[in-house]
């Protein structure tokens, strides 16, 4: 007997859900062959090395000795650094759109040329970064073995920490950016007019009202750029002078000359090579990263999620 | 009490200086951020243009019968541009090159061995260019000049030429960019082919249930397939796709690229897909239509400009991904139409050319980076201009 229309419907329907929710349950099943499969392949790293990985600062695969300190601190070093350079870069960029003016022509051209820099794919980055700012970077480290008299014999050839800093300070200023710049527009009107009516100057808008309004959606923005610094490959790799040595400590003027490589450089750099226990350590130290990026990033999504449930 | 309003003329002058200050800073850091975004493209365009084989005519002499080391070359004044593909020099010669008579020309293909000669041709910025001429015995360069000339007038870069050639080996002029483009356009496609039809239906589970557990689950994994190192996901790839199979693939780096391009078109099919009134769906439910009909033909006809905006953002990301095809795909020196084989693409060939010791290798990674930054470019104005017509920020 043949089925009625609404039978056929239902039917098609039910399908059409199961469907869905197979796509969603395939979305999830992604997510955990990526963390199994690194896993596994480091599993050998993870169980022969163990938590010592993460102190150990040489690596010397030719020894068998695998310290993936020297790559860890290098990652933080350049994001850290990255995030001061261009933390008033993008509050500037997040106050002057979300503040000075959000509509006419020129702000409108800032916010998209911010957009346009997001776009920009990191390996035209790295060559940029070679062509014009290792020169650059190459005179004011002579500049400095000049004027302070330091040890000759250091390497000044621009690459390293400073030039690798700088170019991911310019990469995620449009991720701090946006998102500052979304949380200063939702300021409340009465708020700020408020603080006009009593006499205060637009700095003191600023930073008395507007700044700590937006406070959480701020630090969501550092986090994500954070994040985002944490994990770029292609312009460090490029631009930082693949060492395996560790990298001159926080703020220690040394860095300007300090070679290091980051997690994902020395994976990049050391793959084609790698080996045996040296592609399990590799997979070991990319676990890391996979780690320290996931609590980053849902940390500033938390943050993102517990300031739109204020506002709303 | 700290909070009165202060009136003190003395201290509002300096309020009102700070607030100067404030301004001026804040006008000067956002000029400062937007500077290397010009920098970058006005290099990119500068130095990428010399890989686009300006072409010349000129004529040329040489003096007959010198031995190779004393090989000469004349060069007429009012040497000019032309349009043509290839043409370059002009040396006529009987047979050996370095026998000719004066006031003969011929033309020979820049790099391509013709009889005994080769030549070479580098442009350089200032409207002058090297041409180095190799004698050739039986394929031993038995002597080689350099030669300066200078070229008048207009200049026809010949774009078609580099779009169409494959890349040259290391340290050789000429070559183009047609390996690398079509590479980026296949893994492109294997991409979109996975990653659109799954994250459209993912942003449409998301929008019908988002707020269950099986919603928040999807939505929080692809906050993490977001956030993931580029070249964790390559890792990934290759475990999954290279290391199995053997071999190095276009479908490998196809399928890491996908997962990149995963959430965002979910996150973006699901917004535009709240956006749209109610009513839309309430109206066919009314008219008696189930639930997967309204889908096709009432809800995806009517998000269509927000998952066309999906679709052109996720593949702008990816267009200029490198480090997921490092282990992947490869990268490939000939032009390859298989999925099964190792694959060229843009940003790959700009990463290893830029990094070469040959500045002829640089310049073609420039001129390989004016196409890739064009692409993006259309891609984010393209994905701008759709996304405004639906109103989307």
């Amino acid at each position: 007997m043949a089925k009625s229309r609404n039978e056929k419907f239902r039917f098609r329907d039910a399908l059409f859900e199961k469907f869905l929710t197979a796509n969603s349950w395939f979305l999830l099943i992604i997510l955990l062959i990526i963390f199994v499969s690194l896993v596994y392949t480091a599993w050998p790293a993870i169980t022969q090395i163990g938590p010592s990985f993460i102190t150990e600062d040489d690596w010397n695969p030719t020894r068998d000795i695998y310290g993936a300190l020297p790559f860890i601190m290098g990652t933080l070093l350049t994001s850290v650094y990255a995030l001061l350079i261009s933390l008033p870069v993008s509050l500037a960029i997040a106050v002057f759109l979300g503040e000075f003016s959000s509509a006419g022509r020129f702000p409108r051209f800032i916010q998209a040329m911010i957009e346009l820099l997001a776009g920009v794919p990191s390996v035209i980055y790295g060559f940029w970064g070679i062509f014009f700012l290792v020169p650059l970077v190459r005179k004011f480290q002579i500049w400095i073995i000049e004027s302070f008299g330091l040890n000759e014999e250091l390497i000044a050839n621009g690459f390293g920490l400073l030039t690798s800093s700088l170019i991911l300070s310019i990469m995620i200023i449009p991720y701090s950016a946006s998102v500052a710049r979304e949380v200063i527009t939702m300021v409340p009107a009465d708020l700020k007019n408020a603080g006009y009516s009593l006499g205060s100057t637009r700095f003191e808008v600023i930073r008395k009202i507007v700044l700590p309004y937006a406070r959480s959606g701020i630090v969501a923005g550092i986090l994500l750029s954070f994040g985002r610094a944490l994990g770029e490959t292609m312009a460090v790799t490029m631009l930082i002078g693949n060492s395996d040595k560790m990298p001159p400590g926080f703020f220690n003027p040394m860095s300007i000359f300090g070679y290091g490589n980051t997690l994902a450089s020395k994976i990049a750099n050391q793959f084609p090579e790698a080996s045996g226990m040296g592609l399990s350590a590799l997979f070991y130290m990319a676990l890391i990263l996979f780690g320290i990026s996931l609590v980053i990033n849902v940390a500033g999504r938390i943050v993102i999620l517990k300031m739109e449930h204020k506002v709303s | 009490m700290e909070n009165q309003i202060n009136l003190n003329p003395k201290q509002v002058r300096f309020r009102k200086i700070l607030d100067g200050l404030f301004t001026g800073l804040v006008y000067f850091f956002a000029v400062i951020a937007i500077i290397p975004l010009f920098l970058i493209v006005s290099t990119i365009f500068k130095e990428g243009m010399q890989a686009i084989h300006p072409t010349y005519e000129t004529e040329a002499h040489l003096e007959s019968g010198l031995p190779a080391e004393e090989l000469s070359l004349q060069v007429n004044s009012g040497a000019h541009y032309l349009g043509e593909v290839d043409s370059l020099l002009g040396i006529r010669g009987d047979s050996i090159g370095y026998s000719a008579k004066s006031s003969d020309i011929f033309l020979i293909e820049p790099g391509i061995v013709q009889g005994n000669l080769k030549i070479d041709v580098i442009p350089d910025k200032r409207g002058e260019a090297t041409v180095t001429v190799y004698a050739l015995n039986n394929s031993d360069t038995v002597g080689r000049r350099d030669y300066s000339i200078s070229v008048n007038g207009g200049v026809f870069y010949n774009i078609s030429t580099f779009l169409t050639r494959p890349q040259p080996p290391h340290g050789e002029s000429g070559g183009g960019v047609a390996n690398a483009l079509i590479g980026t356009v296949m893994l492109i496609f294997i991409a979109s082919v996975i990653a659109l039809p799954t994250g459209i239906l993912g942003g449409l589970f998301l929008a019908e249930k988002g707020r269950t557990r099986m919603g928040e689950a999807v939505r929080l994994a692809m906050e993490v397939l977001q956030g993931t190192p580029s070249i964790v996901i390559g890792l990934i790839a290759y475990t999954l796709f290279v290391n199995p199979f053997g071999g190095y693939s276009a479908l490998s780096g196809g399928i890491g690229l996908s997962i990149m391009m995963m959430p965002i078109v979910v996150r973006t099919t699901e917004e535009t897909l709240k956006m749209l009134p109610g009513s839309l769906k309430s109206a066919s439910y009314a008219l008696g239509a189930p639930y997967y009909y309204t889908v096709i033909t009432v809800l995806l006809p009517a998000a269509i400009d927000g998952i066309i905006t999906a679709a052109l953002v996720s593949i702008g990301r990816i267009a200029g991904e490198t480090a997921p095809l490092l282990f992947t795909s490869f990268g490939n020196a000939f032009m390859s139409h298989n999925v099964f084989e190792p694959i060229a693409a843009l940003p790959h060939l700009i990463y290893n050319y830029a990094t070469s010791a040959y500045p002829e290798s640089q310049i073609l990674a420039w001129g390989a980076s004016i196409v890739l930054i064009l692409l993006v470019l259309a891609l984010n104005i393209s994905s701008r201009i759709v996304s405004k017509r639906i109103g989307m920020k």
